[in-house]
């Protein structure tokens, strides 16, 4: 069954749920196969039970996004969220274009099988997450076909941050935390001339008043994925350009650590002027816990505002008002 | 439902369920390799407990609990031993051993858990103790050269420390610092073999006076080449994982 342009109706948000709804086809064929694959990942999912003692490669994912001290991967409990927020976003796009089943998907589904029986023999869950995913998206290209995989290609690449990266981050949250604190060291000592001392990622005074680590899910991985979502998500959705969307990419592992020294120099200087219990204050707060985020984001806005204004207008032949290409 | 669709979606349960009987095939068949370290079982726990020499040298031997921040952080089924050995004129070694379980990733890299502690890593470098039993043969090692600022009564001290890593599982033994090797040989081996190689991580940690490091890493090196022999297993140029 192919679909058609859908003019939904405009009265409520669940109105045009259920046209939508109504609208796409063959459900019944795609919700089966997705139970079946489901159950593969519930029942044969997780190989290794030392940490997570239990076979279902959901658990593992759930117990991973779970916080603690030494990792943080918290961000994969919102992003199915993020990307069904997106595929709403672009429901019109989805539907521009025939659906009808398509056997090359099947491939897809292969490929997602095959990197989760990898995944499994050798242990690595990460394999047979991006092997889950893979073989979704593979789902919904069988019963939707390639249009359909062509408009969700860039939500269905947000699962990636799903992928938990636990230590694996550390090669590049470790200098990102060492370079924080010698910003925050050098800020206080060579521009406010307070004495600061810095051993590896503590910061603490010549006097013993507080002392501070920049611990990884403190100094960096939090904001740096979470800065790191909000760029891509920028970057693919307003810029077509392949060098625009690396750029704003780029851009979040500088405004990370901006974002990251206002936090600790906050936090050292509540612990300047008040004691270890001042500072502790200022890092639990909530309100000071946001502050990374607050230049990061408008670093993304402005810079994704300049990189508007980069590409030159095009005049086109009919007289009509020039349109800018991004 | 048109027939080409039966016949996806039959193709497809098809796929699915082949991967399935792949997979319970595989986990019947899978079992834990043998460590590479001499252990002893531990009574009422299926876990082991890894034997260190208690004579080694003129140092004396403390065994050492492993920290609970250790136990209820990696899997229950790692098994450990740790020791610290001092010399007569006061000079401490702290050996470790974490052996893994039926979880590769109970052995984490020590560059992070150093860091996090309040050391610098200020040198990292591959180099090898020579041992002469069983065999004569080089052990290649991972060293890290550390500095700290050591906090006590107000007052600071510089520190510097000492540190030597490597991995070994009954057949092999691993000293490189992003730990690919490992991960490749216990990949190929759970393919071709369906055994999953049982490593362990040794380490040897000293602290020393700043400037002392050369001496205090030859004091570790002897006491490497008088201990490792009685406890590690595998042995010998071939078992390493590194090209010389």
């Amino acid at each position: 069954m192919s679909s058609q342009t859908i003019q939904p109706p405009n009265d409520s948000l669940s109105g045009e749920i259920r046209s939508y709804w109504r609208h796409l086809p063959d459900k019944g064929l795609f919700f089966g196969l997705l139970v079946a694959w489901l159950l593969l990942f519930q029942f044969l999912g997780n190989s290794s039970l030392g940490y997570v003692s239990s076979n279902s490669l959901f658990e593992f994912m759930r117990m991973s996004y779970q916080e603690n001290k030494v990792t943080d991967d918290t961000h994969g409990n919102f992003m199915p969220l993020v990307v069904l927020a997106i595929l709403w976003w672009k429901r019109a796009d989805l539907f521009a274009h025939p659906l009808k089943t398509w056997w090359p998907g099947l491939l897809l589904v292969c490929l997602g099988l095959l990197a989760h029986i990898v995944g499994y023999v050798i242990q690595q869950q990460r394999l047979s997450i991006i092997g889950l995913f893979t073989g979704l998206y593979g789902l919904t290209g069988l019963v939707w076909g390639p249009n359909w995989l062509k408009a969700t290609f860039f939500p269905f690449f947000l699962f990636a941050f799903m992928v938990p990266v636990g230590s694996l981050i550390e090669t590049v949250t470790f200098p990102l935390r060492l370079a924080v604190t010698w910003v925050v060291q050098h800020l206080f000592n060579d521009l406010l001339g307070i004495g600061v001392i810095r051993a590896g990622t503590q910061l603490f005074n010549p006097m013993g008043n507080y002392q501070y680590d920049v611990a990884a899910a403190c100094g960096g991985m939090r904001s740096l994925i979470a800065i790191s979502l909000i760029s891509i998500t920028y970057g693919f959705l307003v810029f077509r350009s392949p060098w625009k969307r690396l750029v704003m990419v780029a851009a979040s592992l500088p405004l990370a650590v901006i974002g990251n020294v206002a936090r600790l120099s906050f936090i050292v200087a509540a612990g300047e002027w008040g004691g270890q219990k001042a500072g502790n204050d200022v890092h639990d707060n909530p309100i000071f816990s946001m502050l990374p985020y607050i230049p990061a984001i408008i670093g993304v806005m402005y810079i994704g505002r300049l990189l508007e204004k980069t590409e030159p207008v095009t005049a086109p032949a009919n007289g009509t008002p020039a349109a800018k290409k991004i | 439902m048109n027939r080409t669709k039966w016949i996806l979606a039959l193709l497809t349960i098809l796929l699915i369920g082949s991967g399935a009987v792949v997979l319970a095939r595989y986990k019947s068949v899978q079992r834990l390799g043998d460590p590479g370290v001499v252990t002893r079982p531990i009574p009422g726990s299926p876990n082991l407990e890894v034997v260190l020499p208690e004579k080694v040298l003129d140092f004396n031997y403390e065994w050492m609990p492993q920290a609970e921040i250790v136990t209820n952080t990696l899997p229950p089924d790692t098994s450990y031993g740790q020791c610290r050995y001092t010399a007569p004129d006061g000079f401490g070694v702290q050996n470790t051993v974490v052996l893994m379980g039926s979880d590769r990733a109970s052995l984490h890299k020590p560059q992070f858990c150093l860091t996090g502690a309040g050391w610098t890593i200020t040198k990292t470098e591959v180099v090898t103790v020579p041992l002469a039993k069983p065999e004569p043969y080089d052990l290649p090692v991972i060293k890290l050269t550390a500095s700290t600022i050591h906090k006590e009564n107000g007052h600071e001290q510089p520190l510097s420390g000492i540190y030597v890593y490597w991995y070994v599982c009954d057949n092999a033994i691993s000293a490189s610092p992003s730990g690919k090797d490992r991960m490749w040989s216990m990949a190929r081996n759970l393919i071709t073999t369906g055994v999953l190689e049982r490593w362990a991580y040794i380490s040897y940690f000293a602290v020393c006076r700043p400037g002392m490091e050369d001496a205090a890493y030859e004091r570790v090196k002897q006491l490497i080449a008088a201990s490792v022999p009685e406890f590690q297993i595998p042995h010998g140029q071939v078992a390493s994982l590194q090209k010389p």
